[in-house]
């Protein structure tokens, strides 16, 4: 039973890391049909601010709130460079970021080598479920991950700031019309996607270990979160993600890794047969 | 007919759009060929003219949805020609889409409150005198913008770009896939906004009652240019200019 718990609860934090790295690809392709390769990456600096923050003896908390700004403003820098020479043509974001994928882990190899850094967590201590010891850490990481969340949603779902980006993904040129700034939405919501993905990296990276490669392994399943879930609205990311990453890491500790990643493909195209808009996913955006 | 007390004839009348040798289109094909129009302050224009002649091309060019590949746009004295489109709706110019285009996942009231987002600055709530043209915009302000029918879309549609209190508006066919009653009165409404507020207005349309029921005067184009500009009262008096211009 108590084994069940903390069963549960790492799916249950996995998959609000997971949500947290979709929400932010979904908005950036819902808004500017930018299929972002080089999210993963994104996600992965907001860990090696961590790692970095730690080498020079900075608390952990601060690197934990550093990596954000740090990561997004990288993306300010991506998609001014990058990026908006590429809005609304899918086929060419996805090279294009797919470059900017490599080098960026090529720049982190550069800097920090090829090998795999262990961060310490803040809090060492566990609670006890029964005879099973489950650590605080991810009790923290989950709740901050739940209230990240539930601010993404608010922004984009109850601001005036939402009103107008929902308006620029369902008639971007109608919206413009209007007097809504859509290139300044643009920017906006990118960096905002790209710092909540650092942040996640940030938040998760006492739990794994931290490499040059670990994007991908969060890219893949973030994207099938959007593609089961839905990429239209944005609660769509929650019920994808749920699915996706609920699957995974329940069939990994029961079955295998193995069977598990295959049980999450199955799913996804057996989703996507049946329901292409997605679980949520409805034709217009919003 | 509505005859409007006009204070543009006495003095030199003042252009509030003045465009010269406007060449537009899409892909590498041209629709528009040199257009050349005036259009006066506090004045109701048509534009009329068969399919496919350049009407939605013009409107889209001027608000720049299409780039001006040459010519001058000239709004309320500022050169507006290579501007993006949020910039020339700050600068005062109202564009009514065809087929509305509201935000159909939106309440009306999100739909009013957009156009408000959009020129900050200006009002924080949307205009009492909007809600009182359009009074079904205030009795279904909650209301899912895609639920309304279309002549109602077509009035949230009006009233979104009249909320910013532009200076011209411009309306792209508002009568198309409406119901004639609802036609007959959305251009009773218009005709009140046009002599309440002196606004100037610019109106794609086909359908003749609503031309003659709002506008001052009326210019036909033709492949890509204006090639007669008359008074909608030569208009009501003699059949032979429509004849000219929409029989194919």
């Amino acid at each position: 039973m108590a084994e069940l718990a903390a069963i549960a609860l790492n799916a249950t934090s996995y998959v609000l890391i997971l949500i947290l790295v979709a929400l932010g690809l979904v908005v950036v392709f819902g808004m500017m049909g930018v299929i972002n390769m080089a999210h993963g990456e994104l996600f992965m600096l907001g860990a090696y601010v961590v790692v970095a923050a730690q080498g020079a003896g900075a608390p952990f908390w601060l690197a934990v709130l550093a990596a954000p700004l740090v990561v997004g403003a990288l993306g300010a820098i991506i998609e001014g460079l990058l990026v908006r020479h590429v809005y609304r043509r899918p086929l060419d974001t996805i090279l294009a970021t797919w470059g900017l994928s490599i080098a960026l882990k090529q720049m982190v190899v550069l800097s920090f080598g090829p090998a795999s850094y262990s961060v310490v967590a803040p809090v060492e201590a566990t609670i006890a479920f029964g005879t099973f010891a489950y650590p605080v850490y991810r009790l923290i990481l989950m709740a901050i991950a739940v209230v990240v969340i539930a601010a993404v949603f608010w922004v984009f779902l109850r601001t005036d700031f939402g009103l107008a980006a929902r308006a620029v993904i369902a008639r971007p040129d109608t919206a413009a019309c209007l007097g809504i700034d859509t290139r300044r939405l643009y920017r906006a919501s990118f960096v905002i996607g790209t710092a909540v993905a650092g942040f996640a990296g940030a938040l998760v990276s006492p739990l794994i270990s931290v490499d040059p490669q670990m994007g991908l392994g969060y890219l893949i399943p973030a994207f099938l979160s959007i593609l089961v879930g839905g990429a239209g609205p944005l609660a769509g990311v929650l019920a994808g993600g749920a699915v996706v990453g609920g699957t995974d890491s329940l069939l990994t500790v029961w079955l295998s890794p193995v069977v598990a990643q295959i049980a999450v493909f199955g799913l996804a195209i057996l989703v996507i047969r049946l329901r292409p808009q997605g679980l949520l996913g409805a034709r217009d955006g919003a | 007919m509505t005859a409007r007390p006009s204070a543009m004839l006495s003095a030199r009348p003042s252009a509030m759009l003045s465009v010269s040798g406007l060449e537009s289109g899409y892909g590498p094909g041209a629709v528009l060929h040199g257009v050349d129009f005036e259009l006066r302050a506090g004045r109701v224009t048509a534009l009329m003219g068969r399919n496919g002649m350049g009407k939605t091309t013009f409107l889209k060019t001027v608000m720049g949805l299409l780039p001006a590949r040459a010519g001058a746009i000239v709004f309320d004295g500022h050169d507006i020609a290579g501007l993006p489109p949020h910039r020339i709706a700050r600068a005062g110019l109202g564009y009514v889409p065809q087929g509305r285009e509201v935000f159909d996942d939106f309440t009306v009231a999100e739909n009013l409150r957009l156009s408000l987002l959009g020129h900050l600055g200006k009002a924080k709530s949307v205009p009492e005198r909007v809600l009182a043209w359009f009074p079904i915009l205030a009795e279904r302000a909650q209301q899912r913008a895609g639920t309304l029918s279309g002549g109602q879309q077509q009035m949230l549609a009006i009233g979104r770009a009249l909320a910013a209190d532009p200076k011209m508006l411009l309306l792209d066919e508002p009568t198309e896939g409406i119901q004639p009653s609802i036609v007959h009165e959305i251009g009773e409404t218009l005709a009140r906004i046009a002599r309440e507020t002196g606004l100037t207005v610019l109106v794609v349309e086909q359908n003749v009652d609503l031309v003659l029921t709002v506008a001052d005067e009326v210019a036909f184009m033709d492949n890509g240019a204006i090639v007669e500009t008359t008074s909608a009262a030569a208009l009501a008096r003699d059949d032979t200019i429509l004849a000219r211009h929409l029989s194919l």
